[in-house]
């Protein structure tokens, strides 16, 4: 910060300066559009939305069935295509990929009865049959991310004929690991009142994620911000950044009542008890190639519970990737973007 | 492209950006009145260390430092910090009593409903109580660790060493909370209080819903009912349509 030592006067000075350089800087930026890439909506059911990512101009078809990707509830989906040099979602159009993505959109209190059946079988099913009557084809393949990596693979457990192959990001499976902080703080929630109350409100979301590290979340990150002088384009990174994470959707009171008592609280996933639409969720039954990505400093889903996969698929392709960054830098991170989809375009490809 | 939420608003990401500078301002400003005379001179990290340990543990004490995830749950806030002088809870029944003629509750729903909410609001209380047992703990051991990793060493007292300080801190912060709230005893407490808060909610909606229909107004109950009611008639396999029907009743009266 100052370059004067032992100055404490002309610090505080310069603290102030360089304070109000980055809140000017951070509020010019706060007008930065999010999401990037060209998209059309190809069908809609309430509030969930599919969208069909348009394909970047001369670059080739790749031979491979379109990729579909689930994103969690939790969240907004936009984080996977949030600027041109932090996008997923491009990089797998410039891998010559069909791209669709499923947005859960925004529930109210009308969406409140809506179960984890009706997200998985009902709109997530027809988000899947949509694209496979588009493209004339038998199956697809299915991305699924966070918790929209376990909707996957109950989908894909359930419905495995549809899922030519399926890769799996920062994925909670065993969701009673030692490590596991959200788990911990789960187990003794009394989940019936909770629904009974209503929608959870998105901001409560928020400072739940937020609160398994809140010094490093709420404090260290800002003050960093004054190590050095702001340029305009890092500006509006961060603010895409902030706002995508405190944007987070009203969650459905019914659906997140059964997500926190089946999966956190009794852990069913891997129990061979998750129950939808009358039919056991098995994931013995996903035999198709999985690629299974997580992060390692992941404090959200700790490694523990993404790797558990290993142990109850029957899958005999099965692809484990580690990478350095944490939960969110996944979907972001310069390391990431630098490696992962390129690592999923062509393991995909390698199996069109 | 999407506009996310706040855009060009002042929305809690910016209000988090301006609290988190606030505090690092405050930190300053006691290191500049506690050392006037520092500047330039070489001052014990352990002093410095120990002051600093002092001003996070009374940030750390401050409520507002560290609102809790459930925060948004505290709509039940009119029992728990009850509006009225009184310092008696807040109960919807007896502030409209005078309005309403004639009472819609008997007097012993009321008593029953009273003594719910006292009930909740007690272990409530019991409840922030033995919370903040466990922020003091996170307070002591952040303020004990970081005051172990401050060297007896001299340094220059400038703003890239205190800096460093504060991410120290920051660390020592970080471990203390993980090794606190991993714990049963917090896990438990926690959710219990979220449990309460959730049941005071519930009980004020009661008390809400029991007045509603007084006033003509729709309740969240009747709500309910008529969004299942359609739920289920959106789910539940359509019968034949009219058209379809008649004529098969008018083959049926042929036939006889």
């Amino acid at each position: 910060m100052s370059d004067s030592p032992g100055d404490l006067a002309a610090a505080w000075s310069e603290f102030n300066r360089r304070s109000s350089d980055a809140a000017m800087k951070l509020r010019a930026a706060g007008t930065a559009a999010v999401g990037c890439s060209l998209k059309s909506e190809v069908w809609r059911q309430d509030k969930v939305v599919l969208y069909r990512y348009l394909p970047l101009p001369f670059i080739q078809a790749a031979r491979a069935k379109p990729v579909l990707i689930c994103f969690a509830l939790v969240n907004r989906p936009y984080i996977l295509d949030l600027q041109p040099d932090r996008s997923l979602i491009r990089r797998l159009l410039a891998a010559g990929l069909e791209v669709y993505l499923i947005d859960w959109g925004r529930p109210d209190e009308s969406d409140r009865d809506i179960e984890l059946c009706d997200y998985i079988e009902r709109y997530m099913g027809a988000c899947v049959r949509h694209v496979l009557k588009s493209h004339g084809s038998g199956a697809l393949n299915l991305i699924g991310v966070c918790q929209g990596g376990t909707f996957s693979l109950c989908y894909c457990a359930l419905n495995p004929q549809h899922v030519a192959n399926l890769v799996t990001m920062v994925t909670p499976v065993d969701f009673q690991t030692p490590d596991d902080l959200l788990s911990k703080w789960a187990r003794h929630l009394d989940m019936d009142s909770i629904r009974r109350a209503g929608n959870i409100p998105g901001a409560m979301l928020t400072g739940l994620f937020l609160s398994l590290a809140p010094f490093r979340l709420m404090h260290q990150k800002y003050v960093g911000l004054l190590d050095h002088v702001l340029d305009a384009d890092e500006a509006e990174r961060f603010v895409r950044m902030e706002k995508w994470i405190f944007d987070s959707p009203d969650q459905v009171a019914a659906a997140t009542a059964q997500f926190v008592q089946w999966f956190y609280q009794e852990n069913r996933l891997i129990h061979g008890s998750v129950e939808l639409g009358g039919r056991r969720v098995n994931l013995q039954r996903i035999r198709q190639p999985v690629l299974n990505i997580y992060a390692k400093q992941d404090h959200i889903v700790p490694p523990s519970a993404v790797t558990a996969l290993r142990r109850y698929i029957g899958s005999r392709d099965y692809t484990e990737e580690a990478v350095d960054t944490g939960h969110i830098g996944l979907y972001v991170s310069r390391t990431a973007q630098g490696h992962v989809p390129g690592l999923i375009a062509s393991w995909i490809r390698a199996r069109a | 492209m999407e506009s996310a939420g706040s855009q060009g608003q002042s929305g809690p990401e910016q209000a988090a950006f301006r609290a988190a500078l606030e505090r690092f301002g405050q930190l300053l400003r006691a290191i500049l009145i506690e050392f006037p005379s520092s500047a330039g001179a070489l001052i014990k990290d352990e002093s410095v260390g120990q002051r600093l340990a002092v001003e996070f543990e009374r940030w750390l004490r401050e409520a507002a430092s560290m609102p809790p995830w459930w925060q948004n749950l505290q709509m039940a806030q009119a029992f728990v910090q009850p509006p009225s002088q009184s310092g008696q809870p807040f109960n919807l029944g007896t502030a409209l009593k005078m309005q309403a003629a004639p009472a819609p509750l008997a007097q012993n729903d009321f008593i029953q409903a009273y003594q719910r909410v006292s009930g909740l609001m007690a272990r409530w209380s019991q409840l922030q109580a033995q919370l903040a047992t466990h922020w003091s703990a996170i307070a002591r051991t952040a303020g004990e660790r970081f005051i172990a990793r401050a060297t007896s060493s001299s340094t220059a007292l400038d703003l890239p060493t205190i800096r460093k300080l504060y991410d120290s801190w920051i660390e020592c912060a970080e471990q203390a909370y993980a090794a606190t709230v991993h714990t049963d005893d917090f896990c438990r407490t926690q959710a219990e209080l979220v449990n309460v808060t959730t049941s005071l909610l519930l009980e004020q909606r009661r008390q809400v819903e029991s007045f509603a229909p007084m006033f003509g107004v729709v309740t969240r109950s009747e709500v309910d009912a008529l969004r299942r009611e359609m739920k289920r008639m959106q789910t539940e396999p359509r019968p034949a349509s009219g058209r379809r029907a008649s004529k098969g009743s008018r083959r049926k009266v042929k036939a006889r």
